[in-house]
């Protein structure tokens, strides 16, 4: 596949060294000749020194011949511009990425039912990183306990990681004699650095972290076991911004009790006519004694989502020292997502890579409906359709030879969702939610595509 | 004192370097096959003796057994090593395979011809630097089919790399294999075929393979026996200059084998990149690159004039001029070095004119030696730029070639470039000197001819003579030269400077 990335920044960087990595035809545009040097240095791409949305760059950069283009500069009209002319040049699929609530309130459904969306301009799909990371965080305030939350097939199945505690009763047990609510198993584990997809045999210790997948509505069974957390039902986010905004308003409007604390008046003023049923309070949430004020101490979970990366870790650090006991941070900066964890942060989201992860899974055949990259990229999860006479489907799952490392987490067919085990047959067209080692990859495409005999 | 971190750095490149040298070393181990099989088309009806061929194929296959079973151990010897190339890697492996490849090429001369070890790693190395300059005084007589097949089967190997090979054959190399392309690469500008390096080498060996077949046949069809057009085919593509002839092209003497191997030649020093763009850009392609019109322009403007002097200096018609004119200034320009003619003989002007030539080279990213037109252009430009800096401090303006800016750093790096060339050939030339009691001509020429790769010289080493008097340690020293004429100096030079050595 020939693909043509705008944009080296941290996105744009990533999304270009997976895509290499696979072994796609990579183009890459920058208009900094520096940065343009280190991708060199790095990565296997061809490389074009220009702006972005200047369709004689576009052109030395082969957007006339690209199945895919990805405009992931940080400036949301240069991503438009050049998305929109790439397209007029021919490109096949166009990924915008883009920033600004401005942009995002056309995309509401309401809209594209009266003819405004993006398709209209030729724009295929807009990446908007501050509406996933709200999402995602959506998501786990509404788990029980679960530290990262993705959905699967229409939203069905449900993969959940969550931490072990030290008293959790299922640490030391055998996960074969372990009795697991209905309908749900668990994926895999990570232990120190490691990833790796337990076995009967397998016993969880304490300080693992373990993804568990399951029916979405089965989910709190399983949480609780694991890690007795509870949805949340107070929830005090830090941070005025498009990803504050939008946070704040998915979790009113689920009924839960909102505080959101902007940074300054203005962009509190400017917040609250929108947020009807949220608290908006301006103030620092670096500031200890403004934290106790807002009793940030009795909330359930502490989101801190400002634009900065330094301000997000104390003002997390600080809620959890004052008793809240689960604390989120945005984080932007990749390398700082495990040193993050270390100092005590329970859930570290990185917009950069929530973004990445959503425009990788375009790149992939169509069959595979979605992708999302576990740990350090060493696993992940994606979401096949099983092509008519592939070797997965028309037999029992105990009687088809799988490597270690490869597992299936769920299943979605005609008659609805469940999580198989050794009996289960897969039939073709079924939606199928594997979870495998990233090296097992070329074997989890072959699985899933019809074989030539 | 060496810290002891880096002598477990050293060991460690050391031990991952077996793995590409093992692999190189099976590679080589099935050429030498190769050469073995297709020694006996070398019909009796051409003049050659079965019975020597058969000798000749048999030392051949034992060369390929050891050189195979070496490979074997040097691949056990890497099994578990991790291997990751990065910078340093890189060079260090590009270096140690090219020295391999002359080590081992020299097997066959001392096991098939019973050369002594100098005179055959000589022969090897200016087998695969493709300079084509050689120490046997009586050619045709002293090699067996199998063995001349292998001399020019080293070139073609060379010319355009076998680490270009290597990128294009194994997969999962990745951005490392862009590293190892970059250290073997000929001429500042490389790659850009293809964004993916593994499918830029995979059209440079196509692009190169379908050359020297289609040399082969148009050989075939003007007149030269099977086993000539395959040798000569491998040679020239490469811009080698081995040829199993004694007096070179010049034995046949026939005009249109000439003008088919000069087209060749030409074709040999042309990027390579141009082929691949005419493909979907159309013939325009290679007008609009600037290097392509100089190299053009070169050409037939040294022809001219030296045809011209000839005319009324030694041939009878211009016609007769210009043909040997013009295979010689193609031969001498992309550094192939094969012989029509005797320049030796011609006149001052003429000679001056091709000894111009031999720094000058073809285009960047073909088979060519020399120092590379872009960068003579380059060189060109810089200083016209800097005369103009002169007069008018203010100017902000690049170097530019054609229509393109050139960024500075490339330009330094040219311009240092150009001063190892020189700095090289004028230490090879004092060492030459040292080691033996010869002229300033072939001292000078003998540095120059192994360093730019072109082969043949002038003064004791002319078209007609050869390498063969030097002692030993000069044919090391040349050996050396040529090496680092075709690793552009920068890829095996680091391995001198000891920065690299520590961590």
């Amino acid at each position: 596949m020939h693909v043509v990335i705008i944009g080296m920044g941290a996105v744009g960087r990533d999304v270009a060294k997976v895509m290499q990595a696979e072994r796609h035809d990579v183009v890459v545009i920058d208009n900094d000749p520096d940065v343009i040097d280190v991708v060199n240095e790095r990565l296997d791409v061809a490389t074009v020194v220009g702006h972005g949305a200047n369709p004689k760059i576009l052109q030395l950069a082969g957007v006339d011949q690209a199945d895919l283009v990805v405009a992931a500069t940080d400036n949301d009209e240069v991503n438009l511009v050049a998305a929109i002319a790439s397209k007029q040049l021919g490109a096949g699929r166009t990924i915008a990425r883009l920033h600004s609530g401005e942009y995002e309130d056309t995309m509401s459904e309401d809209e594209v039912e009266k003819g405004l969306h993006y398709g209209m301009l030729g724009i295929d799909v807009v990446v908007s990183p501050p509406i996933l990371v709200a999402d995602e965080m959506f998501q786990i305030a509404r788990s029980h306990g679960a530290l990262d939350v993705h959905l699967f097939a229409e939203n069905r199945i449900e993969l959940a990681e969550v931490e072990l505690m030290e008293n959790s009763p299922v640490i030391g047990i055998a996960l074969k004699d372990l009795t697991l609510p209905k309908q749900t198993r668990v994926g895999a584990v990570v232990r120190g650095d490691e990833i790796f997809i337990p076995s009967g045999k397998d016993a969880l210790a304490s300080g693992d972290r373990a993804y568990l997948f399951g029916r979405t509505a089965d989910m709190h069974e399983i949480e609780d076991l694991f890690c007795h957390g509870q949805e949340a039902s107070r929830v005090v986010v830090y941070g005025g911004n498009v990803v504050g905004e939008v946070l704040s308003r998915r979790l009113s409007r689920a009924g839960v009790h909102v505080t959101l604390i902007a940074e300054d008046r203005t962009a509190a003023k400017k917040l609250a006519p929108g947020l009807a049923q949220v608290t908006v309070v301006h103030g620092d949430g670096t500031d200890i004694a403004r934290l106790e004020e807002e009793n940030v101490g009795n909330a359930d979970l502490y989101f801190a989502v400002t634009d900065d990366d330094e301000n997000n870790l104390m003002s997390g650090l600080l809620a959890k020292r004052l008793g809240c006991p689960r604390a989120s941070c945005l984080v932007h900066r990749h390398s700082y997502q495990e040193l993050y964890r270390t100092l005590g942060i329970d859930m570290v989201i990185s917009p950069r890579q929530i973004a990445a992860d959503h425009i990788l899974q375009y790149a992939r055949p169509p069959q595979v409906e979605s992708i999302v990259r576990l740990g350090d990229g060493d696993a992940e999860v994606l979401e096949v359709t099983a092509a008519m006479g592939s070797p997965v489907t028309g037999k029992p799952l105990s009687k088809i030879s799988m490597p270690a490392g490869v597992m299936i987490g769920g299943v979605l067919g005609p008659e609805g969702v469940h999580i198989p085990d050794g009996s289960s047959v897969i039939e073709p067209g079924d939606t199928v939610v594997v979870l495998a080692l990233t090296k097992q990859r070329s074997y989890v495409e072959k699985l899933f595509q019809r074989s030539l005999f | 004192m060496i810290p002891a971190n880096s002598k477990r750095a050293r060991l460690s490149l050391v031990r991952m370097t077996a793995r590409p040298l093992g692999l190189l070393l099976f590679v080589l181990a099935a050429f030498m096959a190769l050469c073995a099989a297709l020694g006996f088309l070398a019909l009796p009806a051409d003049g050659w003796d079965i019975a020597s061929t058969q000798a000749g194929a048999h030392s051949m296959l034992t060369s390929a057994g050891i050189t195979g079973v070496v490979g074997l151990i040097a691949l056990i010897a890497s099994l578990g090593v991790p291997f990751k190339i990065g910078r340093r890697e890189a060079l260090f492996v590009v270096s140690s395979i090219w020295i391999a490849m002359g080590v081992f090429g020299a097997i066959p001369y001392i096991i098939g011809a019973h050369m002594s070890w100098a005179d055959a790693v000589f022969e090897a190395f200016s087998g695969v630097t493709t300079t084509g300059g050689t120490i046997l005084t009586e050619i045709e007589g002293r090699l067996s089919a199998p063995l001349h097949l292998w001399r020019t089967m080293t070139h073609w190997i060379g010319g355009i790399g076998i680490v270009v090979l290597f990128v294009a054959m194994l997969p999962s190399l990745g951005v490392g294999g862009k590293r190892l392309f970059q250290s073997e690469a000929a001429g500042p500008d490389s790659g850009g075929l293809s964004p993916r390096i593994r499918d830029t080498a995979k059209v440079l060996w196509w692009i190169y393979l379908s050359f020297t077949v289609l040399e082969f046949f148009v050989l075939r069809v003007v007149g030269m026996p099977w086993f000539d057009a395959i040798a000569h085919a491998f040679s020239n593509m490469a811009t080698g200059g081995f040829s199993t002839k004694n007096s070179s092209i010049g034995e046949y003497n026939s005009a249109s084998i000439e003008v088919v191997m000069t087209l060749f030649m030409l074709v040999a020093g042309t990027n390579f990149a141009l082929f691949h763009s005419a493909k979907t850009k159309g013939l325009s392609v290679f007008w609009k690159s600037h290097e392509f019109r100089v190299y053009m322009f070169l050409f037939t403007g040294i022809t001219l004039v030296i045809a011209t002097d000839l005319r009324f200096d030694m041939y009878e018609s211009m016609g007769e001029a210009i043909r040997y004119a013009a295979f010689q200034v193609a031969a001498i320009m992309t550094g192939t070095g094969f012989a029509t003619a005797d320049f030796e003989e011609w006149s001052t002007l003429s000679r001056i004119m091709l000894l111009c030539l031999y720094f000058c080279g073809g285009m960047a990213g073909s088979t060519s030696g020399g120092m590379k037109l872009i960068r003579i252009l380059i060189i060109a430009k810089a200083v016209v730029h800097e005369v103009r800096i002169g007069f008018r401090p203010a100017l902000v303006a690049p170097v530019r070639v054609g229509e393109h800016a050139v960024a500075e750093g490339v330009v330094r790096a040219t311009l240092v470039y150009a001063l190892l060339f020189m700095g090289t050939v004028g230490l090879g030339a004092i060492a030459v000197a040292c080691l033996d009691p010869v002229d300033i001509t072939t001292a000078f020429m003998a540095s120059l001819a192994c360093v730019a790769n072109v082969g043949p010289g002038m003064g004791a080493i002319g078209p007609t003579e050869n390498y063969a008097f030097f002692s030993d340690s000069t044919k090391v020293v040349l050996s050396f030269c040529m090496l680092l004429g075709r690793l552009e100096f920068f890829s095996l030079l680091a391995l001198f400077v000891p920065g690299f050595w520590r961590r």
